[in-house]
């Protein structure tokens, strides 16, 4: 990938009345081109992280800088409107006394009319929102709203668009179709952006990178498939999908577990053999079979739609989850065996939260 | 030595919010404002030597704070009686043409009460018409004696009753039907829905407008004046013109103060304890009761109502005209005062305006030190009375800027005091429409702070600040009270010539610039009436 255009560099940010930072500590480098999204359970710092890069929000230490230039930090400060920094917001905040073109040329002023009037048809042609171009805001529906003021942020062709939930506002049929568009255009515009989102589907389908973000501090910055798969801590680990911790015990070779036993484990990493770890299983990764004479008894079965979700015990107690295809219906209080085959084994030493050993193939 | 540590530190923090935001500056401004006439009035009082002090704190005084007080409440509940039934009939009933008493019911509020006592005095005054027809029915000497306490009480309580109606039309009219339904369903009748649950319902406008209403009373001068009734308003004049006693003025001022304080603080009090707002307001209209056979009383009702308040007191001034000729005449000598009221009006509407913006958004956006307190302090203006107000400020400028004491500036500084809550008021409801995002949007789009709030935020609320303006130009219209004491000499506002031709029983006179000024405020009023109608068909 490119060169980083947006650094932040042990920013820290406590408002007001707060107790705790909102913001402690973050560093995170965002790379030219591409989608970056920052993820994160609601009050993690991730919309603070985005004020603060946009400059509505200045940080109580720390720098943070946009290509290359100190934008904050020290007794440096460059106000929002001279960060050259897109926004869309999750309301849109379209001006309600301006038409969707007058929205859009609202930040080229200081183009002249001929250019000005070539750029706002193009950007509306880019969007699909030529045949909308003379009417107000609240005569568009939420989507076409979404996407004037996506116009509206790429027109004066910022270094950055800084996008903030969003697609929260929005019916789910229309979302996922609005995220796929949005996505094309950021990429057909070669556009820098970073989406901020508590949506692990949506932070998945739409960002080249993600960053994890957890009480105002960077826990995981990777792709999508990285912090699925390795997740670097139990935080990640249970925020991003489904997921249940298996207690294991360590041998020379690997990890023993009540799901069988994963080797290749750089046992020297995680402790020595025989102490306690925990191993982290994902539902897809949990395979059932119906046998009287086994371990396992479904507790719960939901039934998603494309799959079946089992909730099987353990006789030693543990609960697990297991996703199933939706044709494969089993009864509660049916007995299985139960076992795990994961590609990838995420060991963590007790009460510790960063894991110790990933097994299994490295990422590209 | 703590002290100046604690000035030292006051100082610095008032550097950096000044730095932050040189709208702090502003506000602290006009907070001065406030507070030193009040102070001023307060050194005075306690410059009486004691003895004097002491014989003052007599019967009279308690007398007069008491008549005060009484007389305000009296007003208070006789508009109650008159608005609360007109608000119930006019919204939540079948009356027949209720869309428009409810719009006319609201028109007193441009007359103001020292017109309204011009107009009875005309009517009721011991040689007037009314007396003179019952002198000739009975043979005796004059029968109704407007002038008095009793006079006060049925003027005042008559053309305030519009502030109530209107604060407690609207809170009927967006009243949630679902409320009432769910009373019936469990198990109330009509009559026990009304009590239980639309009446508390209501109760928050209801005790809002009272107690406006009160305020008015036991602050208004002029009416009171005119029908030479003695309370605490018409005394401090007395003392203050014609016995040019300050220190006894300003002790009445005082305890005028207290009472209007009490009374806001008891109402916080109140307010606080169990402050509620309706969850979410009507989706549809309330279900109108059905009047029956109360039909023709109700209309009757509503009829007479209309007749006292505003179709015979403008029916008065009409016929106190003597002729086309010499009311084009007379018009024509009200130029200058006329001239003199649009432009202290106007011009210290626009300026509190502004001031009244720029304070509402510095207040709402911006993490000020004091912030909050200077905020409070600036909202007391309007609670203060314009008799006490104008008495504090003569005390103040004339002793510590007498450059500007006796120009026309002191009357505009006046109404800023009295009337930017309102343009302040408006201005902060209007802003809490817009979402701050807006103008972060034009922040990042490469606007200026200074420029954002031009391109973005006044084009999107300019009816709410329009609305803001025409409330504190209205107001300023019909200043009487304040205006008398501030005004330099021959600066003469329409309200003081109208007062001053009541004095000298020059009715037709009065009548003449009464019209003038009613057709003015009418006009904004007017359009002030019918946006807040067409909001609430929106709604």
């Amino acid at each position: 990938m490119g060169r980083t255009i947006i650094n932040l560099d042990n920013v820290t940010k406590t408002y007001p009345g707060a107790l705790e930072p909102a913001v402690e500590t973050l560093s995170l480098s965002v790379e030219r081109g591409g989608i970056t999204s920052i993820l994160g359970p609601s009050g993690c710092g991730k919309t603070t992280s985005l004020r603060l890069i946009a400059g509505f929000e200045k940080p109580d230490s720390g720098t943070i800088t946009i290509n290359d230039r100190l934008v904050a930090g020290g007794s440096n400060w460059v106000p929002a409107e001279n960060r050259g920094v897109g926004m869309v917001f999750q309301d849109y905040a379209l001006f309600p006394h301006l038409t969707i073109r007058e929205n859009v040329a609202f930040g080229l002023r200081k183009n002249s009319s001929t250019s000005r009037r070539q750029k706002v048809d193009r950007v509306l042609e880019i969007v699909g929102l030529a045949p909308f171009a003379r009417r107000y805001p609240f005569e568009l529906s939420g989507g076409q709203q979404q996407r004037a003021a996506l116009a509206r942020a790429l027109a004066p062709n910022p270094v950055v668009i800084l996008l903030d939930e969003p697609f929260s506002n929005l019916d789910p049929d229309i979302r996922a179709q609005l995220r796929e568009e949005v996505k094309r255009i950021l990429l057909d515009t070669s556009s820098t952006a970073i989406l901020v989102t508590h949506d692990q589907e949506e932070a998945f389908s739409m960002a080249q990178r993600v960053a994890v973000l957890h009480e105002g501090r960077l826990e995981q910055l990777g792709s999508a498939e990285e912090i699925y798969h390795q997740p670097q801590t139990r935080f990640v680990a249970k925020f991003v999908g489904q997921t249940d911790f298996v207690s294991g015990w360590l041998t020379a070779q690997g990890v023993k577990t009540e799901l069988g036993f994963f080797s290749d484990l750089q046992v020297g990493k995680c402790g020595s053999p025989g102490e306690e770890v925990e191993v982290m299983i994902r539902p897809d990764d949990v395979h059932i079979t119906p046998d009287q004479d086994s371990n396992g008894i479904i507790l719960r079965r939901e039934f998603k739609g494309s799959e079946n979700l089992y909730t099987v015990r353990l006789d030693s107690g543990q609960l697990l989850t297991s996703s199933q295809p939706s044709t494969l219906i089993l009864n509660t209080g049916t007995r299985v065996k139960t076992w795990a085959q994961p590609v990838h084994v995420v060991v963590f030493r007790r009460k510790e939260e960063a894991q110790c050993d990933i097994i299994g193939p490295a990422q590209a | 030595m703590r002290l100046r540590t604690a000035l030292a530190s006051y100082r610095e923090n008032f550097r950096v919010a000044s730095r932050q935001s040189p709208l702090v500056l502003l506000l602290l401004g006009l907070s001065l404002a406030v507070i030193l006439p009040l102070a001023s009035l307060a050194l005075w009082a306690f410059r009486q030597e004691a003895v004097q002090l002491l014989s003052f704190f007599n019967i009279e005084l308690l007398e007069l704070a008491a008549r005060t007080l009484l007389l305000a409440g009296l007003a208070t509940l006789w508009a109650a009686a008159l608005a609360l039934p007109l608000a119930w009939l006019v919204v939540r009933t079948d009356l027949p043409g209720r869309s428009w008493w409810r719009w006319l019911a609201a028109l007193p509020l441009a007359i103001p009460s020292y017109v309204g006592a011009l107009t009875y005095i005309t009517l009721l005054e011991p040689t007037g018409p009314v007396n003179r027809f019952l002198g000739w029915l009975t043979g005796q000497g004059p029968l109704v004696n407007i002038y008095g306490f009793w006079g006060g009480v049925f003027v005042l309580g008559l053309f305030t009753y519009p502030i109530l109606f209107v604060l407690v039309a609207a809170s009927l009219e967006v009243t949630n039907p679902a409320y009432e339904e769910a009373a019936r369903s469990l198990g109330k009748g009509p009559r026990g829905v009304l009590w239980s649950v639309s009446l508390p319902l209501v109760k928050p406008s209801i005790t809002a407008g009272a107690l406006l209403v009160f305020l008015y009373s036991a602050s208004d001068f002029g009416s009171l004046s005119l029908l030479r009734v003695r309370v605490l308003t018409t005394e401090i004049f007395h003392q203050l013109n014609t016995r040019f006693d300050l220190g006894t003025a300003a002790l009445l001022a005082l305890v005028l103060v207290a009472i209007t304080g009490l009374v806001l603080f008891g109402q916080r009090k109140a307010l606080g304890a169990r402050y509620f707002t309706q969850i979410s307001t009507a989706s549809r209209p309330a279900p109108r009761a059905m009047l029956g056979r109360w039909r023709l009383p109700a209309t009757g009702l509503v009829i007479i109502i209309m007749l006292l308040a505003l179709i015979l007191p403008v029916m008065v001034l009409v016929s106190e005209i003597p002729g086309w000729d010499s009311f084009w005449q007379s018009l024509a000598g009200q130029g200058r005062y006329t001239l003199n009221s649009l432009g202290a009006s106007a011009g210290a509407a626009s300026l509190g305006l502004i001031l009244g913006f720029l304070i509402a958004y510095a207040a709402q956006r911006k993490r000020m030190i004091w912030g909050k307190g200077l905020y409070s302090i600036t909202q007391l203006g309007y609670a203060i009375p314009g008799t006490v107000l104008g008495l504090g400020m003569i005390l103040f400028y004339n002793n510590y800027l007498p450059w500007i004491y006796s120009t026309w500036f002191m009357v505009v500084i006046g109404y800023l005091v009295r009337f930017s809550p309102q343009t302040m008021q408006a201005s902060r409801s209007s802003l809490e429409a817009i979402h701050p995002h807006l103008e972060e949007v034009a922040r990042s789009l490469g606007l200026g702070p200074a420029r954002a709030v031009a391109k973005v935020i006044v084009p999107n609320i300019r009816a709410g600040l329009l609305a803001g303006w025409a409330l504190f130009f209205i107001s300023a219209m019909k200043e009487l009270d304040a205006t008398l004491l501030l005004r330099p000499a021959g600066f003469d506002t329409l309200s003081v010539r109208i007062y001053v031709h009541t004095l000298e029983a020059d009715f037709s006179s009065a009548a003449v610039v009464a019209l003038v000024q009613i057709i003015i405020t009418a006009i904004p009023l007017s359009l002030l009436l019918r946006r807040k109608e067409r909001r609430m068909q929106l709604g």
